[in-house]
């Protein structure tokens, strides 16, 4: 039952991102770039133009059913009918702390964005009991997931979708579910410190694909690849 | 000076005298200015020639110096039909002129010019009809002495075109001062704007006058600092984005505007759209008027103010209009001499015209260019008394350059794009017929507010007072070197006999004589077509359809095909062991939106692999879908065939899934994994199908059950063959034993330390195991499983080694053996539709199917040999197609040729005989109703 080597998490990008020579390390048993080479260009894309980095490790859980705002509400009491495409955040009530996101996808369907690693515990959380119609399934490993970090993530959006995403139309805490590079996809926004950062979710299978059109579009508008560390210095929440 | 035509700095000028740049024409090295077009840096080099017309291969110059008329297209580099007077000068640019031969210079071609009488509008429909062979050879002929520039198909290109999107409250089209006025005014109240313009500066015609003009809230100066100022007041507005050297190109319904910028492609929606595209001028229609030489006003202008060049020595400006004057002010101050302006008008009134005669300019009011005189180029103006024919009357006045300023005509084509019935209706400015400074910032600022006010409309409605622009006059007559298009070499006297044998409607007069269908697509001669209809019809429109003018379509500007088809992008699906596959060296196939294994070096060799050993493939591409819910048990047994509410936890049920009708949909396996909880398998690429199927009948249900899409989060392996149990047995701790794990039966527990989820089938007919894990374990799970194989002599096999393996199993693969007709019972697999449940979708076809009896039969065959027929043969029988063949392979096992056929129900009879053809050749072979392969399923149990 043993093998010559350990289990190792590989997101759908990590092959391409060793490909631009990406440094990795292991992040809850993921492995993910720590920098590619230039930290400092890349904590400057991040401040002046915009940085890709990978965060497909961040746990997903799909809830659906009619009663699926009561299961989120669990994890995230503020949860009430809002407007479609609107996204909450909270303080995590589970042991792991960090902060919860949940994105009203349509009528009876969230995701629900975790800390790494939370997503088990966040759908055994949200067994609301039989009388309760909602399901809670971890998709973690079936999305990848990509940040746009920057002041010019508004024109490398403008590259792969048809979207606005103009802070008018898509404000800070707020997702819509569209086309990007082709593909179907959701984009998140979640602002960091008053710099514009978009997640973007799609298919595992689609991942490196996703990758290579977004580090083209980011090299379009002067930015490119950033990893954990420069990372550090925005994200309050991982 | 470093060129022949260059004039001191001029106020205004946009090339920079400190940075030359040199290029090619025709091989010889020319210097310009950075800021330089090809065709002002021509022109000031002493080019007059730069093209010759497309079909009499007359000499052509500059004409208009906008990017509107053919006259001045070149080749640059491999890319044929660029305008000069709209691509900038680069170092090194390899220009070349176009459809002339030997030489510019001295085009053998031009012979045509003087057999011009032979060809008359429409001769080759008229000629080259009989014998039948003279049109094919008379069709190679004309385009091989006639055309355009031609097209490299060896040049490749490194270009990569990207394409972006924009989203504005208000686009402004056209950044003169109608279109800078409406932004500003769209801006202050609110709005986000994007202004378009076409030059590399805003300021719209202002940028090339140094007529004084009165800015609002500002004061008189020359029209050069008026557009600056303009211009600058445009930056201050944050709200503006400027998109220059831009290009409109469509006008889309919704108001989607596609732009083509320096950058690629820009898709922009807007809420409202301003066109503030200004209006140009007509040129004047006599003898002769196509010479090098003749220009409109405008275009001296541009050289002059734009680009620092002196159109010419000594010139004659024939007008209709006040800017005529303003032109003849400009040129005498560029130096050039001004022999006459010749004026239509009786009485021309105005501070320019005062100017002129002030300075001493000769005057000719009520008179009209009626011949230009030259060869090559022109050397003289005939002029005459409007309406006076007399040959005594006619004034012969020498010139090198002879300006024309027709009457100005409105930019509307992007309007006519989206169907609007009135010109003027959309528009502002000198679009909207608005003359003046004063008027037409009064109309931008109007439009611009009301389309900020309002961001839910379409195209702007702009002023009330908006007017259609007269016609243009094109004097009748015999001659037929009065050119009214200049793209295709159609004269005046070319339309009036197309007239005359009934092609009186604009609409069919275009399609008959081609003017209007040139590289200008009507800009130059549209409205002169127009008038020329009017003229003889008596009436307006001049149109039997009503038409006035003939039918704007995008694209308004000639763009490239490689900016509209884009960057490409081709997403496929991969899986988590991609690049395991690649680096074994597989061969990597599209299976639907998949990119999967097709084999690892030799098909056989890996059916021998899982058939006498053990072998390993990605089977992640299996659609997975897991159902929920207290009702997951009905709505599977409502979807499926089978009956899915009996089956036990722990089981896996094959499954078919069908349409209304009965055909089948969708195959695959179904395990229950607990008493709510269904983990579901689809045919590979189906999967997003099936899910909306589910979804669909699951919607507006009071059910409890939902479909969670979990293909991509699984990774999937198939594990087969007699070594199988002992490999995996290496990984887990999960009996997988014959007696403990059952065909057919399924597990969750660690394989090699992931949490797994075990499914014992056998797609390929042999034990084994499809072993399912979080897809980010995948590369991890292949290394271990072969790993662990590896004592057992483990070989990865391929899709066509999976291929031939089910075939010789009999299993059936949806869609590539079924078809649009198929049902559960024509595959005969009867066993699998549960007629003694409760109504499943489906049902009523299959009664009425069942009732009727199968038409046709999918059944196996043999051949006697190697051979086998190709996928989708014909089966036949005396000799007449009775069937077709959908899958056949050699099958290594039997060493010989076999698949399975659609056959009639008399033929699907164990033994029976049918005929398949090979190449050309029939050969035999029999019909087999069991699996070639273990056909009691001893090995698949074991």
């Amino acid at each position: 039952m043993t093998t010559a080597f350990a289990p190792e998490r590989r997101t759908a990008m990590y092959q391409a991102q060793l490909a631009m020579g990406a440094v990795m390390a292991d992040a809850d048993g993921w492995q993910l770039p720590v920098h590619y080479g230039d930290v400092s260009q890349e904590a400057c894309w991040l401040r002046e133009t915009v940085g890709v980095s990978d965060v497909s490790p961040l746990g997903k859980v799909k809830v659906v059913g009619a009663d699926a705002a009561k299961a989120v509400a669990i994890l995230l009491p503020q949860t009430t009918e809002r407007a479609v495409g609107s996204v909450i955040e909270a303080d995590s009530p589970l042991e792991r702390g960090g902060k919860l996101l949940a994105a009203w996808l349509a009528p009876g369907e969230f995701l629900l964005l975790s800390p790494a690693g939370v997503a088990p515990s966040a759908v055994e959380a949200m067994q609301a009991g039989d009388s309760v119609c909602a399901h809670a399934v971890d998709v973690t490993s079936g999305l990848c997931g990509v940040s746009i970090v920057g002041p010019a993530t508004q024109g490398l959006l403008s590259r792969i979708t048809e979207v606005d995403t103009s802070p008018r139309a898509l404000p800070d805490l707020t997702c819509v579910q569209s086309r990007f590079a082709d593909i179907q996809g959701l984009l998140l926004r979640r602002d960091v410190n008053r710099i514009p950062m978009y997640h973007l979710y799609a298919g595992r299978e689609f991942g490196e694909y996703l990758w290579e059109v977004l580090i083209e579009a980011a090299g379009e508008v002067g930015g490119g690849p950033v990893g954990a560390e420069a990372l550090l210095g925005l994200r309050d929440w991982r | 000076m470093s060129s022949k035509s260059r004039l001191e700095p001029q106020p205004g000028e946009v090339v920079e005298r400190s940075a030359p740049v040199e290029f090619e024409f025709d091989g010889r090295r020319v210097q310009g200015f950075r800021g330089d077009t090809i065709a002002s840096a021509l022109y000031a080099d002493g080019t007059r020639v730069f093209s010759r017309s497309f079909k009499y291969h007359r000499p052509r110059g500059l004409l208009c110096c906008a990017g509107n008329c053919p006259n001045c297209l070149v080749t640059v580099g491999d890319e044929p039909n660029v305008r000069a007077c709209a691509r900038p000068v680069e170092p090194g640019l390899q220009v070349r002129s176009q459809n002339a031969w030997p030489a510019l210079g001295f085009d053998l071609l031009s012979l045509l010019d003087r057999l011009h009488w032979l060809m008359p509008v429409g001769f080759y429909y008229k000629a080259l009809h009989r014998p039948k062979a003279l049109w094919r050879l008379g069709r190679q002929l004309i385009r091989r002495v006639g055309g355009l520039g031609s097209i490299d198909i060896n040049a490749t290109h490194e270009a990569d075109f990207s394409s972006r999107n924009l989203h504005a409250d208000v686009a402004v089209v056209g950044g003169g001062p109608a279109g800078i006025a409406a932004a500003l005014a769209a801006a202050e109240a609110g709005a986000i704007v994007t202004l378009i313009d076409d030059q590399p500066t805003l300021g719209g015609h202002l940028r090339y006058s140094r007529q004084p003009v009165n800015i609002p809230d500002g004061e008189i100066r020359p029209g050069t600092e008026a557009a600056r100022e303009l211009a600058e007041r445009v930056p201050q507005a944050l709200t503006i984005e400027t998109l220059s050297n831009a290009t409109v190109f469509g006008l889309y319904q919704d108001n989607l505007l596609a732009v083509l910028t320096t950058d690629g492609l820009v898709r922009l929606r807007a809420n409202r759209v301003v066109l503030a595209t200004g209006a140009q001028e007509s040129p004047l229609f006599f003898e002769n008027n196509d010479l090098p030489g003749i220009m409109l006003s405008a275009a001296a202008r541009r050289l002059v103010s734009l680009f620092g060049v002196r159109p010419g020595r000594q010139a004659v400006v024939a007008t209709e209009t006040a800017e005529g004057y303003e032109a003849a002010l400009e040129l005498l101050d560029a130096g050039v001499r001004v022999a006459a302006v010749v004026d239509a008008s009786e009485s021309a009134a105005g501070e320019a015209a005062e100017a002129v005669r002030a300075r001493g300019i000769t005057v000719l009011s009520g008179h009209r260019v009626v011949k230009a005189v030259g060869r090559g180029r022109v050397k003289a103006a005939l002029v005459a008394p409007a309406g006076n024919p007399n040959p005594s009357a006619i004034r012969r006045i020498r010139c090198d350059l002879l300006c024309m300023s027709g009457q100005f005509q409105p930019v509307d084509g992007l309007l006519h794009q989206m169907g609007a019935s009135q010109p003027g209706a959309a528009l502002v400015g000198g679009a909207n017929g608005a003359t003046g400074l004063y008027e037409i910032t009064r109309q931008g600022r109007e439009a611009g507010l009301m389309a900020a006010s309002d961001v839910r409309g379409q195209v702007n409605g702009a002023s009330p007072e908006s007017r259609p622009a007269p016609l243009p006059a094109v004097p009748a007559g015999k001659n037929a070197r009065t050119y009214v298009c200049f793209c295709e070499d159609v004269s005046a006297h070319d339309i009036e006999q197309a007239i005359g044998e009934g092609f009186a409607d604009v609409q069919t007069l275009k399609r008959y004589t081609t003017v209007t269908m040139g590289p200008c697509q009507g800009k130059m001669c549209g409205r002169a077509l127009a008038g020329i209809c009017a003229s003889h019809a008596g009436s307006e429109s001049g149109s039997a359809t009503g038409d006035t003018y003939t039918t704007s379509r995008p694209p308004y500007q000639p763009v490239s095909l490689e900016v509209l088809a884009g960057r490409e992008r081709m997403p496929l699906k991969r899986t988590p062991m991609d690049r395991i596959h690649r680096q074994l060296g597989a061969t990597m196939v599209e299976s639907g939106p998949w990119l999967r294994p097709h084999n690892y070096g030799s098909p056989a060799d890996e059916c021998a692999a899982v058939r006498e050993r053990v072998g390993i493939i990605d089977v992640g591409t299996l659609g997975k879908l897991e159902v929920v819910g207290r009702d997951a048990p009905q709505l599977l047994d409502r979807l499926y065939t089978h009956s899915f509410s009996d089956l036990p936890v722990g089981r896996i049920r094959y499954g078919l899934m069908t349409s209304d009708n009965g055909v089948i949909m969708d195959d695959g396996t179904v395990a229950r994994l607990a008493g709510d909880r269904y983990f579901v398998t689809t045919t590979s690429g189906n999967a997003d199908v099936i899910e909306e199927w589910f979804n669909w009948w699951n919607a507006g249900s009071d059910n409890c059950a939902h479909v969670v899409n979990v293909t991509a989060a699984y990774g999937a392996v198939n594990v087969a063959g007699p070594r199988a149990r002992e490999t995996l047995s290496k990984l887990t701790g999960i009996d997988l034993s014959r007696r403990a794990f059952r065909y057919m039966r399924s597990a969750q527990g660690e394989v090699a330390r992931i949490p797994c989820l075990l499914l014992r089938i056998g797609f390929v007919g042999e034990v084994g195991w499809e072993v399912h894990f979080p897809a980010e374990y995948g590369e991890y799970m292949w290394r271990a499983i072969i790993e662990a194989g590896s004592e057992f002599g483990i070989s990865p096999f391929g899709l066509e080694a999976q291929r031939i393996l089910r075939l010789e199993k009999g299993h059936v693969i949806v869609g590539q053996d079924t078809d649009a007709v198929s049902t559960p019972l024509d595959i005969g697999s009867d066993w699998a539709v549960r007629f003694d449940k409760a109504d499943f979708i489906g049902r009523g076809g299959l009664a009425i199917a069942a009732e009727h009896g199968p038409q046709q039969r999918l059944v196996g065959f043999v051949m006697p040999g190697l051979a086998a027929p190709e996928d989708g043969t014909p089966v036949v029988k005396r000799g007449r197609p009775v069937g077709r063949v959908t899958s056949a392979r050699v099958s290594p096992t039997m060493n010989r040729g076999f698949g399975l056929a659609w056959v009639p129900p008399e033929l699907a009879q164990e033994g029976a005989s049918i005929e398949v053809l090979i190449g050309d050749r029939r050969e035999s072979a029999r019909v087999t109703l069991r699996p070639v392969y273990d056909p009691e399923g001893h090995r698949l149990r074991s």
